[in-house]
């Protein structure tokens, strides 16, 4: 055997160790292939060339902090913020949908700023259920943020990798909503897996800070928990999202401070909260019982 | 006779025929004609519904239980089991009975036993009695919602009625793996059984907000106490003695708001809360200049830094970054009136609140309040704006 395939297939052998595959199942066309263009070459030309310049100096930004070779350090514990609310651009990254955007429910809901600078997520919840014969059950407001560009709105994971811990501090009205983490944007097999974890708010004016380790993340796909668990791989989550869907109708409000991240001593960490034995081959559900 | 009786099954036959293949559009026209006017008295009946109730009987747990015996009485070999269960389950919140797990094991219990049972392989491969399984997972489904751990005894009937190699065993595995995880996950718990009366519910309210602070004191008023109060209810107010301690701090220079109402959900009920709230603590902010090396001291030697003096207090909880919170009440009517009564019982333990300019920031009822099963929001929203109109 040669040595460059030698080196070849040890390479292969030994990447699932180094590398996480991709979450994508097989090959994506682009999802704007196929969406008519309103405008013409000449328009994208125009508008194209105002951001050209901005994007080529974030490009250069990006480039010199990449051969700078000086990340960031951070003390154990300290909490740094991902998503900070306290002016409007900051809030414009993200944005609310509910089910009567497809005409699947009665729910609203908007993202607003507040006068000490915090984003303010608040409407009104229903549970009425369409009569359109196919819908069971309605009621969710979901508050999601824009997948995360770099430069020439090229789309990148949030690579959370290096954190242990998500931090909120916000200040709600004593309802339950769901901390829910996407990771893959298009069209595929794993467009509906989510990584879900409540979030229990007091009420009240106090603020509360609540921490949530990674490895409390369960999987869910369209809203159904799975049997099969897995621990989330932070470096390729490409959305947050806090969703209400508690099943009582009424007003809500949730006001978040920041959205941060958080090292802890991974000693002290637990790999994954849920058990993930695999059970033998050929085996019955329950067999042997009664 | 025997011809009426023959005519009477070949009506019977060609309804069937009819029923099922209108859509095909299966030629009944070489039969004789005299089938036409059979066919006119074809009559649909709507399946009734046993537990739409039209009398004046209270809808509770006797007369759900009484249905369903009913039911077992009316159908001794149990013939459309299936649809009465999923009738039953759409009236179950109807009925107040949705958190009673004896309700859903007698509706559970309506299913044969040892009947839908997989004998062989094949038949547990292939789902056995799917419409029976499906059925029987709405009754789980339902008991998730209202978060309803199934038990011990649950687990034997659907053993004995399905066996273990059937999806209702799997969902009520996973139930039974999920459901305990979360149960009591949620820091801020409250009673299962919440209480009816609003006085008693705001007391839960005001404990929940107020439990930043483990020395808070609830005290309950009765505003007829007062002379000079006009709504004569009742007043659940919450405060510690690390709150009258900032109040004493108070200048004075800047009111004190009482804001409200806010909204506190103890799903699935909601109470409504007022905060007296005073301006934030500014803090001294501490500035080290880390590259002034012209005062360093020598440690090795002896010498000793001067002592600085930059030390505070730790703020308490309740010095809010964006406000001061001094108290927080519920009241039985939400008036301004009882707030104005409030204030006054605070001032028996606060007397300077008294000399304490105080505002109040009060927030009309939203459109979010209007009543979901309204028809028509504009016109609520048109008649909330004139009474509000009316009230100032």
């Amino acid at each position: 055997m040669s040595r460059a395939l030698r080196n070849f297939v040890q390479r292969n052998a030994l990447l699932p160790y180094f590398y996480q595959p991709k979450r994508h199942c097989f090959w994506n066309p682009d999802p704007r292939r196929d969406r008519e263009d309103p405008h013409g070459n000449l328009w994208h030309l125009w508008n194209g060339s105002k951001i050209f310049v901005k994007e080529c100096e974030r490009a250069a930004d990006e480039w010199k902090e990449k051969l700078h070779l000086d990340r960031a350090r951070y003390h154990l514990g300290e909490v740094v913020p991902q998503y900070l609310f306290r002016e409007q651009k900051d809030r414009d990254l993200f944005y609310t949908i509910t089910d009567s955007d497809w005409n699947q429910g009665f729910s609203k809901a908007e993202f607003v700023g507040t006068r000490q600078g915090s984003g303010l997520f608040r409407g009104v919840l229903d549970t009425r259920v369409p009569r359109d014969g196919v819908t069971k059950r309605a009621g969710i407001a979901v508050l999601q943020s824009f997948p995360k560009t770099k430069s020439f709105q090229r789309k990148v994971y949030l690579d959370w990798g290096d954190w242990t811990h998500l931090v909120i501090r916000c200040r709600g009205d004593g309802r339950h909503y769901s901390i829910n983490l996407h990771m893959c944007e298009e069209d595929d097999l794993t467009m509906h897996l989510l990584y879900q974890y409540p979030l229990y708010t007091r009420g009240g004016p106090y603020w509360q800070i609540t921490r949530i380790p990674f490895s409390k993340f369960m999987i869910s796909y369209k809203g159904s928990i799975q049997d099969k668990q897995n621990r989330i791989d932070p470096r390729y989550i490409t959305k947050i999202g806090i969703a209400l869907m508690d099943k009582t109708s009424g007003p809500f409000e949730l006001e978040i401070d920041y959205i941060a991240c958080s090292v802890s001593r991974s000693d002290e960490d637990e790999e994954f909260a849920y058990e993930t034995y695999e059970t033998p081959n050929n085996y019955s559900h329950a067999y042997g019982m009664k | 006779m025997a011809v009426s009786l023959w005519r009477s099954r070949l009506t019977s036959l060609i309804h069937r025929q009819v029923a099922s293949a209108t859509s095909r559009q299966f030629s009944q026209r070489g039969l004789n004609e005299s089938m036409d006017a059979d066919e006119k008295r074809v009559t649909v009946t709507r399946r009734r519904d046993s537990f739409a109730v039209e009398s004046d009987e209270v809808k509770d747990k006797r007369l759900f239980m009484q249905m369903v015996e009913k039911f077992k009485a009316a159908n001794p070999n149990r013939r459309g089991h299936i649809e009465f269960i999923e009738v039953a389950l759409k009236h179950v919140e109807e009925f107040q009975v949705h958190a009673d797990m004896s309700v859903y094991k007698a509706l559970f219990d309506l299913f044969p036993r040892d009947k839908l049972r997989p004998k062989n392989l094949t038949q547990a491969a292939f789902v056995h009695f799917p419409r029976h399984q499906d059925c029987a997972l709405h009754i789980l489904k339902k008991m998730s919602e209202h978060r309803l751990i199934p038990d011990q005894e649950f687990r034997l009937m659907i053993l004995d009625i399905f066996g273990p190699e059937t999806h209702v065993f799997k969902l009520y595995c996973r139930m039974m793996y999920w459901m305990p995880k979360f149960s009591n996950a949620s820091p801020y718990r409250l009673p299962k059984r919440l209480p009816r009366d609003a006085k008693e519910l705001a007391l839960l309210g005001i404990q929940r907000i107020t439990g930043v602070d483990r020395a808070t004191e609830i005290e309950v008023f009765e505003a007829r106490e007062l002379t000079e109060s006009l709504d004569k209810t009742w007043i659940v107010s919450g405060q510690s003695w690390k709150q009258r301690e900032l109040l004493l701090e108070e200048s004075g220079k800047n009111p004190l708001k009482i804001e409200g109402p806010f909204t506190l959900w103890m799903k699935p009920r909601a109470i409504q809360y007022f905060t007296l709230i005073g301006e934030p603590r500014i803090k001294p902010e501490v500035c080290i200049e880390t590259d002034d090396v012209s005062n360093l001291k020598l440690r090795l030697f002896g010498e000793k830094e001067e002592p600085t003096k930059d030390i505070t207090n730790l703020p308490s909880v309740h010095e809010q970054l964006d406000g001061t919170v001094f108290a927080c009440c519920a009241t039985g009517t939400s008036s301004r009136d009882s707030l104005l009564s409030w204030l006054r019982f605070l001032q028996r333990r606060n007397p300077v609140l008294e000399r304490l300019p105080t505002v109040f920031k009060l927030r009309a009822p939203s459109e979010a309040l209007v009543n979901v099963d309204m028809p028509n929001k504009s016109e609520q929203a048109d008649a909330w704006a004139e009474e509000s109109a009316q009230s100032q």
